[in-house]
């Protein structure tokens, strides 16, 4: 036939992503093993501030998301995309800038994450002019993708290619929203949203960063790489077609609902607890159709380690699709939030589904791509097994130790006292489930390095098909079977990508406009006010050294909580926090009334030395902060930027705030003095104990009590 | 948050709105892929196996 053309499909682009999906994974995975053995032996790899755990942890969470996750992501993306295209990638040029940018982002991320440079919000830590260098490459990614779909030689979309183009734009629109801040310097910004409203943007990010990053693209790579391995095709196309558009509607939702149904009237409230379980139904439905893909072949899983990983990625997804849902029900919040259970389920998803699914993925591919045979079938099976085994004891440790802990947290004695009043004697109890996690964590990596290792000895085995000669049809052929309605659906990719993109933004404004409601609807607290300048830079060497990683700032209304820690935290309390740093975990106590409870002489020796003050505890020593100064030049940038973004510092006042930081610092050098600690006024530890001391104090206070040359003027809104 | 969120006048609507919003589209979409011409999805769902397919050749990778 004349109109049949022979093009070439690119796979030395695949193979890169797949170079990149390795090494990243094993680094990730290492730096993981780090932090967890940093839990048992809080002193492990001493006391180098770079390395140290708060730095580290979200070092391990975008290098597994952004770096392993990533690129295993690409790597499905531009080996499926092609073949169900039947085109190659739109431009050679842009593979490379994305396949490049992508790498050198990760790279900026591993140098200024231990550097201390953060946000300090979760999976969102990197600095502005990072966050501009992904959207950018992000959007190379889009044209690259987008255009190879224009381009193509098919006339349908699979429903691969609509969970990848959902994934394109809705991380697009996250990640722009998200990522409001206002800079100060070259590596430093505040964000743009303060407290209340920060959590809410940041938790419709986070929820949906794992909608749209760790869900959608891996769902999509399911629906090629299944019906690819096990040679048959999808169990039903029609509940493909429901599950993606019911999902993608509803997750966008889902996120902030729970905080949403509470203030709702009780009919309401029961159709809202509905619709947040509505999402096991779509999540189901594609468990259910990945797993049913395989009726009639199950003996092929037994044999083929492709099939292994995929089918327990699947089954996986299931199981953590049901326990999300189940986890936002309030009852089972208030025991799982802020302990290690919520740990223990990130991982049993992140381990099993994306890594096995990324792993299957990479199993499929190489041999394809390099023209050969996998070199060890054996090898393939260990890490199965390792891998497996290594999630069972991460997984299970973690549950177990977070509920242990939880209760242990809520139990009274029959006096009417907290049983375990002293925080500590809750974590020792746990330490060994976290040695058994370090353990499972080690077994999966023990597997990755045997997968990088079969999967190089397969590669030299063959040789790169660097263009992979395939034909093709020129013309799209009118297809008289699809209806009107579906050829304007996803005959037509540039509406469909509208349609997908209208589905997740009504969701997004929908959200986004309480959210915005809820800035002017904070009750005003009279007595809260501004940071002073040595708070500030008290609070932003709380953010740098990551502290929000292991301690909350948000006393829940429970009674166990407020007899362990103080008056409950209210939303007025925090409307000049930018960023927000309520945190998600409790390794530690909470911190939020922890202003005024201990004397600066025990903030100073317990970040000095943590041990000598609490033994046994697993909190790293800060002794660098004693040597450290604070760098002035940016103290009145600071102020003017906070008084841009709403904080009420009187005009001009940053003219003095230099000199305010300077007296309030010499107070506090003083007062140390008179404990017999010895220390410059102008570090790091006199600012983080000016910060730590005013924290959740403001309500104690009558606005009267201000001091004299504080930034005192209340936002009287 | 409950308090903060109630004084918002109206806020119901929202969550009303979003869920009715939800019920209609899915709706919509389950009515529209049974609808669907069975020819359709079956070469949808054979898409990825199309190596083999009679109107396209794409060349295997294993060389014979």
């Amino acid at each position: 036939m004349s109109n049949v053309e022979t093009f070439h499909y690119d796979n030395k682009i695949v193979r890169n992503f797949a170079i990149a999906t390795l090494a990243w994974g094993i680094v990730g995975f290492l730096v993981g093993l780090i932090v967890a053995l940093k839990l048992i032996f809080p002193h492990f790899l001493g006391f180098i501030p770079e390395l140290s755990y708060g730095r580290l942890r979200p070092l391990h969470t975008n290098a597994v998301i952004f770096a392993f996750a990533g690129n295993a992501i690409f790597l499905g993306v531009y080996y499926s995309l092609q073949r169900l295209c039947k085109a190659r990638m739109f431009s050679d040029t842009l593979s490379q800038i994305h396949f490049w940018g992508w790498q050198f982002i990760i790279v900026l991320a591993a140098l200024t994450l231990p550097l201390g440079f953060t946000t300090s919000k979760e999976y969102a830590e990197l600095e502005w002019p990072i966050d501009i260098a992904i959207a950018a490459v992000w959007i190379v990614f889009g044209v690259n993708m987008l255009g190879t779909i224009f381009k193509r030689r098919e006339k349908h979309l699979y429903v691969a290619i609509w969970f990848y183009i959902s994934t394109f734009l809705t991380v697009a629109l996250l990640h722009v929203v998200n990522s409001f801040e206002l800079p100060v310097s070259l590596l430093k910004s505040y964000s743009f949203y303060a407290g209340v409203q920060d959590a809410l943007v940041q938790w419709w990010y986070g929820h949906n960063a794992v909608a749209f990053f760790l869900t959608t693209p891996f769902l999509g790579i399911m629906y090629y790489f299944i019906p690819k391995a096990a040679n048959r095709p999808v169990f039903s196309y029609r509940l493909s077609i429901i599950h993606f558009w019911a999902l993608i509607f509803v997750y966008i939702w889902a996120g902030p609902h729970h905080l949403l149904y509470t203030s709702l009237p009780d009919w309401t409230q029961s159709l809202g607890t509905v619709f947040s379980f509505a999402l096991i139904a779509p999540s189901w439905g594609g468990m259910v159709n990945g797993l049913m893909t395989l009726r009639g072949a199950w003996d092929r899983v037994r044999e083929d380690p492709v099939l292994k990983f995929l089918v327990v990625g699947v089954t996986v997804y299931g199981m953590s699709t049901f326990e999300g849902p189940m986890m936002s029900l309030k009852n089972v919040n208030a025991l799982t939030h802020y302990t290690d259970y919520v740990i223990g389920h990130v991982h049993l998803a992140a381990l099993a589904w994306n890594g096995g699914l990324a792993f299957g993925a990479l199993y499929y591919i190489i041999p394809r791509i390099f023209n050969t045979e996998l070199y060890s079938k054996k090898l393939a099976n260990v890490h199965f097994w390792a891998a497996t085994l290594g999630i069972g004891f991460y997984a299970i440790p973690m549950y177990w130790g977070g509920i242990t802990q939880s209760l242990m947290w809520k139990e009274f004695t029959a006096d009417g006292m907290l049983r375990y009043p002293n925080f500590l004697e809750t974590v020792t109890q746990i330490i060994p489930m976290y040695a058994l996690r370090a353990i499972g964590g080690t077994l999966y990596i023990v597997g990755a390095v045997v997968a990088a290792w079969n999967l190089y000895k397969t590669a030299k085995s063959g040789a790169l098909v660097a263009n992979e000669e395939a034909q093709a049809a020129r013309h799209l052929e009118e297809d008289p079977a699809g209806t009107y309605w579906h050829r304007l659906l996803e005959g037509k990719p540039a509406k469909f990508a509208f349609y997908s993109f209208v589905a997740v933004v009504i969701g997004g404004v929908v959200e986004y406009i309480p959210t915005v409601l809820v800035k002017s609807n904070v009750p005003t607290i009279s007595s809260v006010h501004p940071y002073t300048p040595l708070e500030i830079e008290g609070r932003d060497v709380y953010i740098k050294e990551g502290c929000v990683g292991c301690h909350s700032q948000m006393v829940r209304p429970f009674r166990s909580e407020t007899v362990r820690y103080g008056e409950y935290s209210k939303v007025g309390e925090f409307v000049y926090d930018h960023p927000f740093l309520w945190g998600s975990k409790r390794t530690g106590p909470d911190l939020h009334r922890v202003g005024g409870k201990y004397p600066d002489a025990w903030h100073y020796m317990h970040m000095k030395d943590p041990q000598s003050i609490s033994p046994g505890s697993i909190m790293p020593a800060y002794p660098w902060l004693n040597e450290k100064k604070i760098d002035l030049s940016h103290v009145e940038g600071k102020i003017i930027t906070l008084r841009r973004l709403g904080v009420p510092y009187p005009e001009g006042y940053e003219t003095k705030a230099t000199d305010d930081l300077r007296a309030q610092a010499k107070q506090i050098a003083e007062r140390l003095q008179q404990s017999g600690a010895t220390v410059e006024p102008e570090t790091e530890i006199v600012a983080l104990i000016a910060y730590l001391q005013r924290l959740g104090t403001d309500i104690k206070h009558a606005p009267k009590q201000e001091l004299e040359g504080q930034p005192a003027e209340s936002a009287s809104k | 948050m409950k308090n903060v969120l109630q004084s918002i006048a109206g806020v119901e609507v929202y969550a009303v709105f979003s869920l009715l919003l939800f019920v209609a589209m899915f709706t919509f979409m389950v009515i529209l892929v049974m609808r669907a011409s069975k020819k359709y999805i079956d070469r949808m769902a054979k898409m990825p196996l199309e190596g083999d397919d009679e109107h396209t050749t794409v060349q295997s990778t294993t060389k014979h």
